[in-house]
């Protein structure tokens, strides 16, 4: 491969990560339902995975609290979306260099711009988007671990860690991982795959352990998973979705082009050519071919069961530690889209490689542009969906006047709904932004409304508060009940609805004609405070995978940096 | 010569398939509501 035509297959998965994000890198923040960044956010309980919610956001709120004390919140999100395409289409570039830049390019083009990318990144995914930009880097590293290079566990931990951004991606990484150490050599097989399975354990921690830990467990409500199972997409029905690796919950977040032909003609177009190129995968390494097919396998069957299976898997919810996981089932797409993009560089390099120079060319390029051409609405913010914002300076005012205040107890945010639709964020919906803007713990309601049914939240603090908000009594019981629980500030955003309750017996301490905030009055109970074994347990899973990180970057390092002469261990 | 043409020719194609596909959302979706009960949504507050 020349040096300019290694430029290009850099390049490339650069400018199409450019052409996605567009008005998302003007400054401000990107807000997108699940999509929250605020200007600094606070290394709370909540972040750690020791408050009462489900450690959701474990461990990526942690992550960012400590690094947007360094770089800017703004900068911060932009640089995550901008490198989590970027790397996921490099990414998929440098599994598929050693058949050809043909392959190189193909798969960059399939893996970074098709239906999951586009949905997941209006959904405000990008903890899940992050794990997706590390698996073809576990690839990468993985085939070095099976070739018996042992020095290649630093850039496996490494991309690990990275795709245990979110829980989904944690187990999507473990996954693919010991998919890339099939074969290889017998001898050392049980011990790669031990070692992948201590360090995917041991960088998961945070999010497992601090689930497990939780008082209540991890339980959700079974009934919820008709409601986040595969949804047809226009011509494609649900089977036809998932394998064109679409299909999401939420249709207010699908791109505009799968309700049209053009989507059917993308799935049996790719589809032949994924089948071509996997035969030619499976004659070279049949191996990781099998393994890939497996994984595809298993993602299919994950993304269908709540619709196929939605009483299993309600149960599994309702019943078994973290098996919510399995509740938005599209979440394992990934496991689909990187055997899909391998298989499709495989297809395009062999047009590449025919004897008659235009035709290959032709055939290749049109490869290339392919997934752009069959999904074009995912261009520009998919489709200036994703566009940056500044908060109202009532927010800021606000944010200043809850600093000021000198009453103990946590923050409560009124109307107690999740969602919004604020007219500064373009009528974008979005999770409550309040809940992570303001420096002080913060109560939010993780009841979800969907189509009109409610699907209960897991907070049981949640629910003794809404409890508080809708019963009959008076302004001064609601005010007393709050202190109760552990509530010493209240702050309502009267441009999202009425309130719901009234304030009469709270303390104004500020006001605008956005935003109010309130003091509860009278003694604050100290809010719940995790067990002590639960803090040390959540601790130690912390300590351990800052460790196996640390351990990783620094070994990194030293061999990137080691002196040419130095000998090699 | 010939590998530039059928490149730059792939391209045209590529976006014209493109061009052809907003045209196909834009021409369809003018008067499409989203039907509540075959798809979910979240239910949000709004401005006032």
């Amino acid at each position: 491969m020349s040096r300019r035509v290694r430029v290009l297959v850099a390049a490339w998965p650069w400018l199409l990560a450019l052409v996605i994000c567009g008005p998302a890198l003007a400054p401000g923040y990107v807000l997108s339902y699940d999509m929250v960044w605020v200007p600094n956010l606070a290394l709370d309980r909540d972040a750690w995975g020791l408050g009462t919610a489900l450690p959701r956001a474990v461990p990526s709120d942690a992550v960012v609290a400590v690094v947007d004390n360094v770089v800017p919140g703004h900068l911060l999100q932009k640089a995550i979306l901008l490198a989590s395409l970027g790397l996921a289409g490099y990414g998929a570039a440098r599994v598929c260099r050693g058949q050809g830049a043909a392959a190189a390019i193909a798969a960059a083009s399939l893996y970074e711009w098709n239906a999951f990318v586009a949905e997941r990144l209006v959904l405000g995914h990008w903890p899940l988007l992050v794990g997706y930009a590390a698996l073809p880097w576990i690839v990468v590293a993985g085939r070095r671990l099976r070739r018996g290079d042992r020095s290649a566990w630093s850039a496996l931990a490494i991309g690990l860690a990275a795709s245990a951004t979110s829980a989904v991606g944690g187990l999507l990484g473990i996954a693919v991982a010991l998919a890339t150490q099939a074969g290889g050599p017998a001898a050392t097989r049980r011990r790669r795959i031990g070692a992948v399975l201590a360090t995917g354990l041991a960088v998961n921690a945070p999010w497992v352990v601090a689930g497990l830990a939780m008082p209540g467990g991890t339980v959700s409500d079974a009934d919820a998973v008709e409601r986040f199972g595969v949804e047809p997409e226009g011509w494609l029905g649900r089977l036809g979705a998932l394998l064109s690796l679409g299909g999401v919950w939420n249709a207010e977040v699908v791109p505009d082009s799968r309700d049209t032909p053009i989507a059917l003609l993308g799935l049996v177009t790719v589809a032949a050519m994924v089948v071509w190129g996997w035969r030619r995968w499976l004659a070279a390494d049949r191996h990781e071919a099998v393994a890939f097919a497996g994984l595809a396998i298993i993602g299919l069957a994950i993304g269908l069961a709540g619709w196929l299976a939605s009483d299993a898997v309600g149960w599994t919810g309702a019943r078994l530690p973290g098996g919510g996981l399995l509740r938005d089932g599209t979440r394992f797409v990934p496991l689909l889209a990187l055997g899909q993009a391998i298989a499709f560089g495989w297809a395009v390099q062999a047009l590449a490689d025919r004897p008659r120079r235009a035709v290959a060319t032709f055939a290749v390029v049109l490869a290339a542009v392919w997934p752009l051409a069959l999904l074009p609405d995912l261009a520009w913010g998919a489709g200036d969906r994703l566009r940056a914002v500044s908060y109202p300076d009532a927010w800021h005012d606000a944010g200043r006047a809850v600093d000021r205040l000198e009453a103990d107890g946590d923050l409560l945010v009124l109307p107690f709904t999740a969602y919004r639709a604020p007219s500064w964020n373009h009528d974008q919906p979005v999770l409550d932004p309040a809940g992570r803007f303001y420096d002080r713990d913060t109560v939010v309601n993780d009841d979800l409304v969907v189509s009109g049914e409610l699907i209960d939240g897991e907070d049981p603090r949640a629910d003794a508060v809404e409890a508080a908000l809708t019963g009959d009594a008076g302004a001064d019981a609601v005010a007393a009940r709050l202190a109760e629980l552990g509530i010493g500030v209240v702050v309502v955003e009267s441009d999202a609805g009425p309130a719901g309750v009234s304030l009469a017996g709270l303390t104004s301490v500020w006001q605008s004609d956005r935003l109010a905030v309130y003091a509860v009055p009278g003694p604050i109970a100290d809010p719940p405070e995790p067990a002590a074994g639960r803090v040390v347990a959540v601790a130690a899973a912390w300590i351990a995978a800052i460790g196996v990180i640390g351990t990783a970057i620094v070994g990194a390092a030293r061999r990137r940096w080691r002196p040419p002469h130095a000998p090699r261990g | 010569m010939g590998s530039i043409l059928a490149g730059a020719v792939a391209l045209v194609v590529g976006a014209g398939l493109a061009i052809g596909t907003m045209v196909t959302i834009v021409t369809t979706n003018a008067d499409d509501d989203p039907d509540p009960v075959e798809t979910s949504v979240v239910q949000y507050g709004t401005d006032g």
